[in-house]
Protein backbone atom coordinates (compact mmCIF):
# COMPACT_ATOMS: atom_id res chain seq x y z
CA UNK A 1 0.00 0.00 0.00
CA UNK A 2 2.89 2.21 1.04
CA UNK A 3 4.34 1.54 -2.22
CA UNK A 4 1.76 2.24 -4.31
CA UNK A 5 1.39 5.70 -3.09
CA UNK A 6 4.65 6.68 -3.05
CA UNK A 7 4.94 5.34 -6.78
CA UNK A 8 1.17 7.64 -7.37
CA UNK A 9 3.11 10.51 -5.42
CA UNK A 10 6.46 10.22 -7.52
CA UNK A 11 4.07 9.96 -10.68
CA UNK A 12 2.31 13.38 -10.19
CA UNK A 13 5.13 15.03 -8.94
CA UNK A 14 6.91 14.23 -12.20
CA UNK A 15 3.93 15.07 -14.02
CA UNK A 16 3.43 18.51 -12.70
CA UNK A 17 7.27 19.08 -12.78
CA UNK A 18 6.89 18.38 -17.24
CA UNK A 19 3.76 20.63 -17.30
CA UNK A 20 5.50 23.52 -15.71
CA UNK A 21 8.33 22.77 -17.92
CA UNK A 22 5.95 23.12 -20.87
CA UNK A 23 4.54 26.07 -19.71
CA UNK A 24 7.69 28.24 -18.96
CA UNK A 25 9.14 27.14 -22.00
CA UNK A 26 5.69 27.77 -23.91
CA UNK A 27 5.62 30.96 -22.63
CA UNK A 28 9.38 32.36 -23.40
CA UNK A 29 8.86 30.88 -26.69
CA UNK A 30 5.55 32.74 -27.36
CA UNK A 31 5.15 35.58 -29.90
CA UNK A 32 1.05 36.63 -28.82
CA UNK A 33 -0.40 39.72 -29.44
CA UNK A 34 -3.98 39.78 -27.30
CA UNK A 35 -6.20 42.48 -25.66
CA UNK A 36 -6.71 42.48 -21.88
CA UNK A 37 -9.15 43.90 -18.90
CA UNK A 38 -6.81 44.30 -15.84
CA UNK A 39 -8.89 45.23 -12.44
CA UNK A 40 -7.05 46.33 -9.81
CA UNK A 41 -8.71 45.55 -6.41
CA UNK A 42 -7.37 47.66 -3.03
CA UNK A 43 -8.20 49.29 0.00
CA UNK A 44 -8.00 52.57 -2.25
CA UNK A 45 -10.88 51.09 -4.37
CA UNK A 46 -11.06 49.50 -7.76
CA UNK A 47 -8.81 50.21 -10.97
CA UNK A 48 -9.90 48.56 -14.38
CA UNK A 49 -7.72 49.35 -17.52
CA UNK A 50 -8.09 47.79 -21.15
CA UNK A 51 -4.80 46.81 -22.67
CA UNK A 52 -3.09 45.77 -25.76
CA UNK A 53 -0.02 42.98 -25.61
CA UNK A 54 2.11 42.44 -27.72
CA UNK A 55 4.80 39.73 -26.27
CA UNK A 56 7.63 37.92 -27.11
CA UNK A 57 8.44 35.56 -24.74
CA UNK A 58 9.52 37.55 -21.31
CA UNK A 59 9.39 40.96 -23.88
CA UNK A 60 6.32 43.02 -24.81
CA UNK A 61 4.73 46.31 -25.70
CA UNK A 62 1.37 47.13 -23.76
CA UNK A 63 -0.65 49.74 -25.04
CA UNK A 64 -3.19 50.52 -22.53
CA UNK A 65 -6.04 52.25 -24.22
CA UNK A 66 -8.65 53.19 -21.32
CA UNK A 67 -8.91 54.89 -19.15
CA UNK A 68 -6.35 56.81 -20.14
CA UNK A 69 -3.81 56.32 -22.88
CA UNK A 70 0.14 55.03 -21.84
CA UNK A 71 2.47 52.79 -23.50
CA UNK A 72 5.27 51.06 -22.21
CA UNK A 73 7.32 47.76 -23.10
CA UNK A 74 9.42 45.76 -21.50
CA UNK A 75 13.09 44.50 -23.04
CA UNK A 76 15.45 42.52 -22.34
CA UNK A 77 15.15 43.10 -18.41
CA UNK A 78 14.51 47.30 -18.88
CA UNK A 79 10.97 49.21 -18.98
CA UNK A 80 10.65 51.79 -20.97
CA UNK A 81 7.82 54.54 -21.82
CA UNK A 82 7.06 54.89 -25.37
CA UNK A 83 6.92 58.52 -26.23
CA UNK A 84 5.32 58.55 -30.02
CA UNK A 85 8.83 56.67 -31.92
CA UNK A 86 10.93 56.63 -29.08
CA UNK A 87 11.24 54.67 -26.57
CA UNK A 88 12.88 55.89 -22.89
CA UNK A 89 13.95 54.06 -20.25
CA UNK A 90 11.28 54.68 -17.03
CA UNK A 91 12.17 55.76 -14.07
CA UNK A 92 11.42 52.83 -12.15
CA UNK A 93 10.68 49.10 -13.46
CA UNK A 94 7.39 48.53 -14.87
CA UNK A 95 5.80 45.56 -13.18
CA UNK A 96 3.38 43.51 -15.14
CA UNK A 97 1.79 40.62 -12.75
CA UNK A 98 1.82 38.14 -15.31
CA UNK A 99 5.67 38.09 -15.46
CA UNK A 100 5.70 38.23 -11.74
CA UNK A 101 3.58 35.05 -11.93
CA UNK A 102 5.98 33.38 -14.40
CA UNK A 103 9.44 34.23 -11.85
CA UNK A 104 7.00 32.57 -9.06
CA UNK A 105 6.15 29.67 -11.38
CA UNK A 106 9.99 29.26 -12.56
CA UNK A 107 11.60 29.77 -9.13
CA UNK A 108 10.64 27.46 -6.26
CA UNK A 109 7.12 28.03 -5.16
CA UNK A 110 5.79 27.12 -1.67
CA UNK A 111 3.04 25.61 -2.51
CA UNK A 112 1.82 24.43 -6.03
CA UNK A 113 -1.12 22.70 -7.61
CA UNK A 114 -2.79 22.08 -11.33
CA UNK A 115 -5.72 20.71 -12.48
CA UNK A 116 -7.38 20.47 -15.84
CA UNK A 117 -10.59 22.54 -15.82
CA UNK A 118 -13.08 23.67 -18.26
CA UNK A 119 -12.32 27.26 -19.35
CA UNK A 120 -15.72 29.19 -21.65
CA UNK A 121 -16.14 26.16 -23.08
CA UNK A 122 -12.43 25.15 -23.59
CA UNK A 123 -9.96 22.71 -21.94
CA UNK A 124 -7.57 24.50 -20.19
CA UNK A 125 -4.48 24.00 -17.48
CA UNK A 126 -5.43 25.94 -13.87
CA UNK A 127 -2.14 26.49 -12.11
CA UNK A 128 -1.81 27.58 -8.49
CA UNK A 129 0.99 29.24 -6.85
CA UNK A 130 2.05 30.72 -3.47
CA UNK A 131 5.29 32.42 -2.68
CA UNK A 132 5.88 35.00 0.57
CA UNK A 133 3.47 38.07 -0.62
CA UNK A 134 0.62 36.72 -3.36
CA UNK A 135 -1.36 33.24 -4.68
CA UNK A 136 -1.12 33.25 -8.31
CA UNK A 137 -3.96 31.37 -10.33
CA UNK A 138 -3.84 31.41 -14.03
CA UNK A 139 -5.51 29.32 -16.79
CA UNK A 140 -3.63 28.40 -19.84
CA UNK A 141 -5.53 27.11 -22.94
CA UNK A 142 -4.78 23.65 -24.11
CA UNK A 143 -2.04 22.62 -26.03
CA UNK A 144 -1.48 26.09 -26.81
CA UNK A 145 -0.43 26.97 -22.88
CA UNK A 146 -1.58 30.46 -23.61
CA UNK A 147 -2.45 32.31 -20.71
CA UNK A 148 -5.89 33.56 -20.61
CA UNK A 149 -6.51 34.52 -17.32
CA UNK A 150 -4.57 35.34 -14.06
CA UNK A 151 -5.60 36.19 -10.55
CA UNK A 152 -3.11 37.39 -7.94
CA UNK A 153 -4.49 37.42 -4.13
CA UNK A 154 -2.37 39.27 -2.00
CA UNK A 155 -2.52 40.52 1.75
CA UNK A 156 -4.09 44.09 0.41
CA UNK A 157 -6.19 43.37 -2.29
CA UNK A 158 -6.35 41.17 -5.79
CA UNK A 159 -5.73 41.79 -9.66
CA UNK A 160 -7.57 39.68 -12.06
CA UNK A 161 -6.21 39.82 -15.58
CA UNK A 162 -8.57 38.40 -18.40
CA UNK A 163 -7.60 38.39 -22.08
CA UNK A 164 -10.35 39.12 -24.48
CA UNK A 165 -8.43 37.41 -27.32
CA UNK A 166 -5.19 36.80 -27.66
CA UNK A 167 -3.54 34.76 -30.88
CA UNK A 168 0.08 33.84 -31.99
CA UNK A 169 1.30 35.84 -34.73
CA UNK A 170 4.79 35.12 -36.82
CA UNK A 171 8.16 35.65 -34.87
CA UNK A 172 9.09 38.52 -36.95
CA UNK A 173 5.90 40.69 -36.61
CA UNK A 174 7.23 41.53 -32.93
CA UNK A 175 10.77 42.90 -34.50
CA UNK A 176 9.35 44.73 -37.05
CA UNK A 177 6.91 46.82 -34.34
CA UNK A 178 9.79 47.09 -32.10
CA UNK A 179 12.17 48.21 -35.49
CA UNK A 180 9.99 51.57 -35.69
CA UNK A 181 10.78 52.97 -32.78
CA UNK A 182 14.47 54.31 -31.50
CA UNK A 183 15.37 52.75 -27.96
CA UNK A 184 17.02 55.59 -25.57
CA UNK A 185 19.36 53.47 -22.75
CA UNK A 186 20.19 56.58 -21.43
CA UNK A 187 19.41 55.79 -17.82
CA UNK A 188 17.03 58.48 -16.38
CA UNK A 189 18.11 62.00 -14.75
CA UNK A 190 18.37 62.56 -11.00
CA UNK A 191 15.42 64.64 -12.11
CA UNK A 192 12.97 61.77 -13.01
CA UNK A 193 14.02 59.38 -10.41
CA UNK A 194 13.42 62.14 -7.47
CA UNK A 195 10.23 63.13 -9.27
CA UNK A 196 9.16 59.34 -9.37
CA UNK A 197 10.16 58.97 -5.78
CA UNK A 198 7.52 61.38 -4.57
CA UNK A 199 5.10 59.80 -6.80
CA UNK A 200 5.43 56.84 -5.94
CA UNK A 201 4.70 57.76 -2.08
CA UNK A 202 1.84 59.89 -2.68
CA UNK A 203 -1.77 59.42 -3.73
CA UNK A 204 -4.05 61.30 -5.58
CA UNK A 205 -1.18 62.75 -7.59
CA UNK A 206 -1.11 65.97 -9.52
CA UNK A 207 2.12 66.96 -11.40
CA UNK A 208 2.18 70.40 -13.35
CA UNK A 209 5.59 72.45 -14.05
CA UNK A 210 6.28 76.18 -13.74
CA UNK A 211 9.33 78.19 -15.56
CA UNK A 212 10.92 80.98 -13.52
CA UNK A 213 14.13 82.46 -14.23
CA UNK A 214 15.08 79.96 -16.93
CA UNK A 215 14.19 77.48 -14.45
CA UNK A 216 11.88 74.44 -14.89
CA UNK A 217 10.00 74.17 -11.18
CA UNK A 218 8.28 71.25 -11.04
CA UNK A 219 5.37 70.72 -8.72
CA UNK A 220 4.18 67.61 -7.64
CA UNK A 221 1.26 67.66 -5.06
CA UNK A 222 -0.46 64.44 -3.28
CA UNK A 223 -1.78 63.48 -0.38
CA UNK A 224 -0.30 60.94 2.58
CA UNK A 225 -1.95 59.33 5.44
CA UNK A 226 0.47 60.96 8.03
CA UNK A 227 0.77 64.36 6.50
CA UNK A 228 -2.05 64.78 4.57
CA UNK A 229 -1.94 67.21 1.16
CA UNK A 230 1.60 68.06 0.42
CA UNK A 231 3.07 70.04 -2.59
CA UNK A 232 6.55 69.49 -3.38
CA UNK A 233 8.52 71.85 -5.89
CA UNK A 234 11.74 70.00 -7.15
CA UNK A 235 14.36 72.18 -9.47
CA UNK A 236 17.98 72.21 -10.60
CA UNK A 237 20.86 74.52 -9.66
CA UNK A 238 20.99 77.30 -7.50
CA UNK A 239 19.31 80.41 -8.65
CA UNK A 240 16.33 79.69 -6.79
CA UNK A 241 17.16 80.06 -2.97
CA UNK A 242 14.80 76.97 -1.42
CA UNK A 243 15.78 79.20 2.16
CA UNK A 244 13.59 81.91 0.71
CA UNK A 245 11.25 79.57 -0.72
CA UNK A 246 10.68 77.72 2.80
CA UNK A 247 10.22 81.31 4.28
CA UNK A 248 7.58 82.35 1.87
CA UNK A 249 5.39 79.96 3.08
CA UNK A 250 6.55 79.64 6.53
CA UNK A 251 5.29 83.72 6.46
CA UNK A 252 1.54 82.72 5.25
CA UNK A 253 1.26 79.71 7.91
CA UNK A 254 2.77 76.27 6.04
CA UNK A 255 4.22 74.17 7.06
CA UNK A 256 7.53 74.04 4.89
CA UNK A 257 11.11 72.56 4.79
CA UNK A 258 13.62 71.47 2.26
CA UNK A 259 16.00 68.97 1.20
CA UNK A 260 18.34 68.50 -1.57
CA UNK A 261 19.34 65.23 -3.15
CA UNK A 262 21.82 64.12 -5.96
CA UNK A 263 21.70 67.76 -7.00
CA UNK A 264 18.24 68.11 -7.19
CA UNK A 265 16.47 70.59 -4.76
CA UNK A 266 13.32 70.07 -2.78
CA UNK A 267 10.87 72.43 -1.02
CA UNK A 268 8.42 71.10 0.36
CA UNK A 269 4.88 72.13 1.68
CA UNK A 270 1.93 71.28 3.84
CA UNK A 271 -0.66 72.68 5.61
CA UNK A 272 -0.37 70.67 8.93
CA UNK A 273 0.84 72.38 11.90
CA UNK A 274 3.33 69.89 13.22
CA UNK A 275 6.14 70.39 10.75
CA UNK A 276 8.36 66.88 12.74
CA UNK A 277 5.57 65.06 11.06
CA UNK A 278 5.98 66.59 7.59
CA UNK A 279 9.64 65.90 8.49
CA UNK A 280 9.79 62.57 9.53
CA UNK A 281 7.67 61.88 5.81
CA UNK A 282 10.23 63.41 3.29
CA UNK A 283 12.99 61.42 5.37
CA UNK A 284 11.27 58.41 4.70
CA UNK A 285 10.69 59.27 1.12
CA UNK A 286 14.09 60.42 0.57
CA UNK A 287 15.45 57.16 2.35
CA UNK A 288 13.08 55.08 0.90
CA UNK A 289 14.72 51.80 -0.25
CA UNK A 290 12.04 51.57 -3.22
CA UNK A 291 14.55 52.54 -6.03
CA UNK B 1 20.32 172.12 -48.66
CA UNK B 2 17.54 170.57 -47.46
CA UNK B 3 15.99 169.24 -44.06
CA UNK B 4 17.88 165.61 -44.65
CA UNK B 5 20.87 166.88 -45.98
CA UNK B 6 21.15 169.44 -42.94
CA UNK B 7 20.85 166.32 -40.53
CA UNK B 8 23.16 164.05 -41.92
CA UNK B 9 25.78 166.80 -41.81
CA UNK B 10 24.38 167.58 -38.12
CA UNK B 11 24.67 163.96 -37.42
CA UNK B 12 28.46 163.49 -38.54
CA UNK B 13 29.75 167.01 -37.91
CA UNK B 14 30.51 167.62 -41.03
CA UNK B 15 29.12 171.26 -41.20
CA UNK B 16 31.04 174.31 -42.43
CA UNK B 17 30.86 177.42 -39.79
CA UNK B 18 28.53 178.92 -42.71
CA UNK B 19 26.30 175.86 -43.27
CA UNK B 20 26.29 175.99 -39.36
CA UNK B 21 25.05 178.96 -39.43
CA UNK B 22 22.25 178.11 -42.15
CA UNK B 23 21.14 175.52 -40.01
CA UNK B 24 20.64 177.51 -37.50
CA UNK B 25 18.86 180.11 -39.50
CA UNK B 26 16.91 176.79 -40.81
CA UNK B 27 15.79 175.35 -37.07
CA UNK B 28 14.35 178.85 -36.71
CA UNK B 29 11.54 178.21 -39.25
CA UNK B 30 11.86 174.53 -38.83
CA UNK B 31 9.84 172.22 -36.55
CA UNK B 32 10.84 169.47 -37.52
CA UNK B 33 14.62 169.71 -37.86
CA UNK B 34 14.22 171.21 -34.46
CA UNK B 35 12.68 168.17 -32.37
CA UNK B 36 14.88 165.81 -34.55
CA UNK B 37 18.45 168.08 -33.34
CA UNK B 38 16.90 167.92 -29.44
CA UNK B 39 15.85 164.06 -29.30
CA UNK B 40 19.64 163.50 -30.71
CA UNK B 41 21.34 166.09 -28.26
CA UNK B 42 19.39 163.72 -25.44
CA UNK B 43 20.28 160.18 -26.73
CA UNK B 44 23.59 161.39 -27.51
CA UNK B 45 24.18 162.58 -23.66
CA UNK B 46 22.56 159.28 -22.74
CA UNK B 47 24.72 157.22 -24.20
CA UNK B 48 28.12 159.31 -23.24
CA UNK B 49 26.54 159.89 -19.77
CA UNK B 50 26.67 155.11 -19.75
CA UNK B 51 29.65 155.12 -21.36
CA UNK B 52 31.53 157.43 -19.08
CA UNK B 53 29.53 156.20 -15.80
CA UNK B 54 31.77 154.24 -12.93
CA UNK B 55 30.27 152.60 -10.60
CA UNK B 56 31.25 153.06 -6.86
CA UNK B 57 32.87 150.26 -5.50
CA UNK B 58 29.74 149.44 -3.08
CA UNK B 59 27.74 148.93 -5.69
CA UNK B 60 30.11 146.78 -7.45
CA UNK B 61 30.70 144.63 -5.12
CA UNK B 62 27.15 144.30 -4.41
CA UNK B 63 26.45 143.82 -8.10
CA UNK B 64 29.76 141.11 -7.77
CA UNK B 65 28.46 139.05 -4.89
CA UNK B 66 24.59 138.65 -6.36
CA UNK B 67 26.18 137.80 -9.26
CA UNK B 68 27.99 135.13 -7.31
CA UNK B 69 25.44 133.97 -5.40
CA UNK B 70 23.10 133.25 -7.77
CA UNK B 71 26.23 131.40 -9.53
CA UNK B 72 26.71 129.11 -6.77
CA UNK B 73 22.80 128.54 -6.19
CA UNK B 74 22.71 127.50 -9.59
CA UNK B 75 25.63 125.13 -8.92
CA UNK B 76 24.14 123.84 -5.62
CA UNK B 77 21.30 123.29 -7.63
CA UNK B 78 22.82 121.31 -10.50
CA UNK B 79 24.82 119.38 -7.71
CA UNK B 80 21.76 118.16 -5.95
CA UNK B 81 20.14 117.60 -9.44
CA UNK B 82 22.89 115.72 -10.47
CA UNK B 83 23.07 113.80 -7.25
CA UNK B 84 19.32 113.16 -6.80
CA UNK B 85 19.77 111.31 -10.29
CA UNK B 86 22.79 109.57 -9.25
CA UNK B 87 20.69 108.03 -6.07
CA UNK B 88 17.65 107.43 -8.10
CA UNK B 89 19.46 105.54 -10.76
CA UNK B 90 21.05 103.82 -7.88
CA UNK B 91 18.51 103.09 -6.07
CA UNK B 92 16.44 101.49 -9.40
CA UNK B 93 19.26 99.10 -9.61
CA UNK B 94 19.52 98.17 -6.07
CA UNK B 95 16.11 97.99 -5.81
CA UNK B 96 15.00 96.34 -8.89
CA UNK B 97 16.51 92.93 -8.49
CA UNK B 98 15.13 92.79 -4.61
CA UNK B 99 11.91 93.58 -5.61
CA UNK B 100 11.40 91.38 -8.67
CA UNK B 101 13.62 88.45 -6.98
CA UNK B 102 10.35 89.02 -4.21
CA UNK B 103 8.17 89.00 -6.67
CA UNK B 104 9.68 85.58 -8.21
CA UNK B 105 9.34 84.00 -5.34
CA UNK B 106 6.03 85.26 -4.12
CA UNK B 107 4.92 83.70 -7.48
CA UNK B 108 6.37 80.42 -7.06
CA UNK B 109 5.07 80.00 -4.00
CA UNK B 110 1.04 81.35 -4.44
CA UNK B 111 1.29 78.49 -7.35
CA UNK B 112 2.18 75.51 -4.78
CA UNK B 113 -0.21 77.44 -2.36
CA UNK B 114 -2.95 77.45 -4.58
CA UNK B 115 -2.19 73.79 -5.34
CA UNK B 116 -2.57 73.25 -1.97
CA UNK B 117 -5.78 74.69 -1.26
CA UNK B 118 -7.39 73.09 -4.74
CA UNK B 119 -9.76 69.90 -3.52
CA UNK B 120 -8.05 67.12 -4.09
CA UNK B 121 -9.86 64.87 -6.46
CA UNK B 122 -10.38 61.07 -5.91
CA UNK B 123 -8.69 60.52 -9.19
CA UNK B 124 -6.16 63.41 -10.15
CA UNK B 125 -7.79 65.72 -12.96
CA UNK B 126 -5.07 67.72 -14.13
CA UNK B 127 -4.13 66.80 -18.19
CA UNK B 128 -1.90 63.92 -18.35
CA UNK B 129 0.08 64.35 -21.65
CA UNK B 130 2.97 61.53 -22.80
CA UNK B 131 5.68 64.35 -23.36
CA UNK B 132 8.63 62.83 -21.59
CA UNK B 133 9.39 66.58 -20.11
CA UNK B 134 6.36 66.90 -18.03
CA UNK B 135 6.36 64.10 -15.52
CA UNK B 136 3.03 63.45 -15.50
CA UNK B 137 3.84 60.27 -17.58
CA UNK B 138 5.15 58.96 -14.25
CA UNK B 139 1.61 59.05 -12.81
CA UNK B 140 0.52 56.51 -15.49
CA UNK B 141 3.24 54.52 -14.66
CA UNK B 142 2.01 54.26 -11.13
CA UNK B 143 -1.24 53.84 -12.06
CA UNK B 144 -0.27 50.44 -14.52
CA UNK B 145 2.56 48.96 -12.72
CA UNK B 146 0.42 46.81 -10.44
CA UNK B 147 2.16 47.63 -7.04
CA UNK B 148 -0.98 47.69 -5.00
Amino acid sequence: MWFLIVVFFALSVSVFGDLRENIISAYASQVVEGQRIVVEQSEKGTKVRYEKILRKGYNEIVKVVAPDFFEWAYLDGKTYVVFENEMKRSPAMIVDMERKFMKCLASTPTELSTAVVDYNGNKAYKVEVKNKSATYVGIFLKPSFLLVKLNVQRANGQLTITYNSIKKVPAFYFEKVIEKFKVINTPPSAMEIEVWKMIYHLNNVSITSIRVNDISIVLVKGVTKSVGEIVVYLFEGKSISTDDLVSQFKSKGFSSLSAEEKGINMVFVSKIKDVQKLKKWVKFVLKGSSF
Amino acid sequence: MNCNEYREKFIHGEMTPAEKKAFEEHLKHCNECRIFVERYKNVKSFMKARIDYVPSSELKEKVLSKVKKRQSLKKLYMASVSTAAVIAIGAFFVWKPFTSNQKVYQRVASRGIEMLKSTSAASPSVERSNRSNDFTYMIHIKDVSDQF
